[in-house]
């Protein structure tokens, strides 16, 4: 493996980690606002999500697998061994975690601050804008620990991806591929580069984050 | 106030739908431009396969060729469902059953090898004095049963678990479950490493082990049984079965595999100065084996290279 096949994978999985956390974040924040905050099937649907929450990544690729294979009912996209069908089983995985944070974080918001709110905020929306904003470290650190899980997963990614290589090999399946090759020198530093990745990302919203609240 | 949180929320939301379409839009490598192959792992674990992307690749420009290496049986199960435009595999009687059953066209064995037994140098089975291969895995059996040899399998349905299998058939031998026949389930090269830890015999074909035979401290203590031939053969995923399969560039890689050009890559293929395969398109008989179909095949893509 040489440099330019390395900086493939390496973008690769930030592609990957990054599309789905966003899809996952702008979808899951606000439904979790929702369910902190509606009044019917609440604790129901914080169960189902906290469940969901544990999804063995293996069982999600081949429930995947079977639904994006040419034969199975999704075939047509034609997304099975793409980074795109990559894309998708990482948003899956990582949606139940956004969503189920943010319930928490929304929860354990002080009571005087959120019956102040419904009690400025009319319209539905703005009410969760403002709620988003009381919880806004919270929130953020619940798209990091989604993030953390996409970046560092392999069970999904290796079965819907395929570990094709230049194509949809990505850092972890990468580190599956070299160890199962025996070449173990080249498994370790790919997950130097995996630390390191996250790390900088880390080191991101680190800086977001103290941004936000000096502000 | 509230009005600059809305906005900067809006602003984010607006990165966020940008990075989807930059991903949706991303340009994918073009569908007719690109042939999915799935593979039996020894041709990728040996980097042949590597070679004759390359040379496929400076020959067709702007072609791309991937693949999923996987065991023969999962290959085989990859393509049942239209999800690759080839396979590459080495089990006749499960490629034939593919072949039979109206999901692959035109097979041809383009390479071939020999599976060897690997063990321990001490070979505490004594399988390097057998007759045949039937003999040998019988000893590992018998030793197995005092105690002091293991067999380690890939149990994973792929090329060399089915041979495998096939011979302890032979040996009137039942070893599963018995204490001494441990599965992986998983590829050859891991297969090896677990083999070299337990000091355990295994089955491997020449081309993997010549490659990983410096990281394991295995040896070879049996070769040479003609049941040990290992074939490798190219069989096309049918576009009548799948329309979408990309069959046009299945059908150029075959051709360029069984060319006298590929034959040659294939025939001169090394590692460490060790040559993995023999080219064998056009030559099984040559090997002892006699399959019509196999014959068939050969002089429709001789007609085919004529062109």
């Amino acid at each position: 493996m040489d440099a330019a096949e390395l900086l493939l994978i390496t973008g690769l999985t930030l592609r990957v980690s990054l599309t789905a956390v966003a899809l996952s974040s702008a979808l899951g924040i606000p439904a979790g606002i929702l369910i902190a905050t509606g009044q019917r099937r609440r604790k129901a649907l914080t169960l189902a999500v906290n469940t969901a929450m544990g999804t063995p990544p293996v069982l999600l690729g081949l429930v995947l697998y079977l639904l994006l294979s040419r034969r199975g009912p999704l075939g047509f996209l034609g997304l099975l061994f793409t980074p795109e069908g990559m894309i998708l089983s990482q948003f899956l995985l990582t949606l139940p975690i956004t969503t189920g944070l943010t319930i928490s974080a929304i929860e354990s918001l002080p009571r005087e601050t959120r019956e102040l709110i419904e009690s400025l905020a009319t319209r539905p929306a703005f009410k969760m804008l403002l709620l988003a904003n009381e919880a806004k470290l919270q929130l953020l650190a619940a798209s990091l620990t989604a993030l953390a899980r996409a970046v560092s997963e392999v069970g999904s990614v290796i079965i819907v991806g395929g570990n094709i290589r230049y194509y949809t090999r990505v850092l972890t399946t990468a580190i599956v591929y070299h160890t199962n090759a025996g070449e173990f020198e080249a498994a370790l530093w790919l997950g130097a580069v995996l630390a390191l990745v996250y790390l900088s990302l880390n080191a991101v919203v680190l800086a977001v984050r103290t941004a936000v609240m000096r502000e | 106030m509230a009005r600059v949180k809305i906005l900067l929320l809006l602003s984010a939301l607006l990165a966020a739908l940008l990075l989807t379409a930059f991903v949706l839009l991303h340009p994918a490598p073009s569908k007719g431009k690109t042939l999915r192959v799935a593979t039996t792992t020894s041709l990728d674990a040996t980097g042949l396969l590597n070679v004759l992307k390359s040379e496929f690749e400076k020959r067709n420009p702007g072609v791309n060729v991937t693949w999923v290496a996987v065991g023969t049986g999962q290959a085989l199960e990859i393509a049942k469902r239209g999800d690759a435009d080839l396979v590459l595999t080495h089990d006749r009687p499960l490629e034939n059953e593919f072949i039979r059953q109206g999901y692959g066209v035109h097979g041809v064995s383009f390479a071939c090898n020999e599976f060897v037994v690997v063990g321990p140098p001490e070979d505490p089975a004594g399988i390097s004095q057998a007759r045949d291969v039937v003999e040998a895995f019988r000893r590992i059996a018998e030793a197995g049963d005092r105690g002091l040899a293991v067999f380690v399998s890939r149990g994973d349905r792929s090329g060399t678990h089915m041979r495998e299998l096939r011979i302890w058939n032979e040996t009137g031998v039942n070893p599963r479950g018995k204490p001494w026949y441990r599965e992986t389930g998983q590829g050859m090269s891991q297969t090896l490493m677990v083999a070299d830890q337990l000091r355990a015999y295994t089955l491997v074909d020449s081309g993997t082990f010549a490659k990983f035979k410096e990281r394991v401290g295995l040896r070879v203590l049996f070769r040479g049984d003609p049941r040990l031939l290992n074939v490798y053969r190219a069989i096309l995923v049918n576009p009548e079965r799948f329309p979408w399969v990309n069959h046009q560039l299945a059908f150029e890689f075959v051709r360029f595999l069984v060319s006298p050009e590929g034959q040659r890559i294939i025939a001169e293929y090394e590692v460490g100065g060790v040559k993995l395969f023999q080219a064998c398109f056009g030559k099984l008989s040559e090997l002892g084996v006699h399959d019509p179909y196999e014959e068939e095949q050969v002089a429709y893509w001789l007609s085919q290279l004529r062109k």
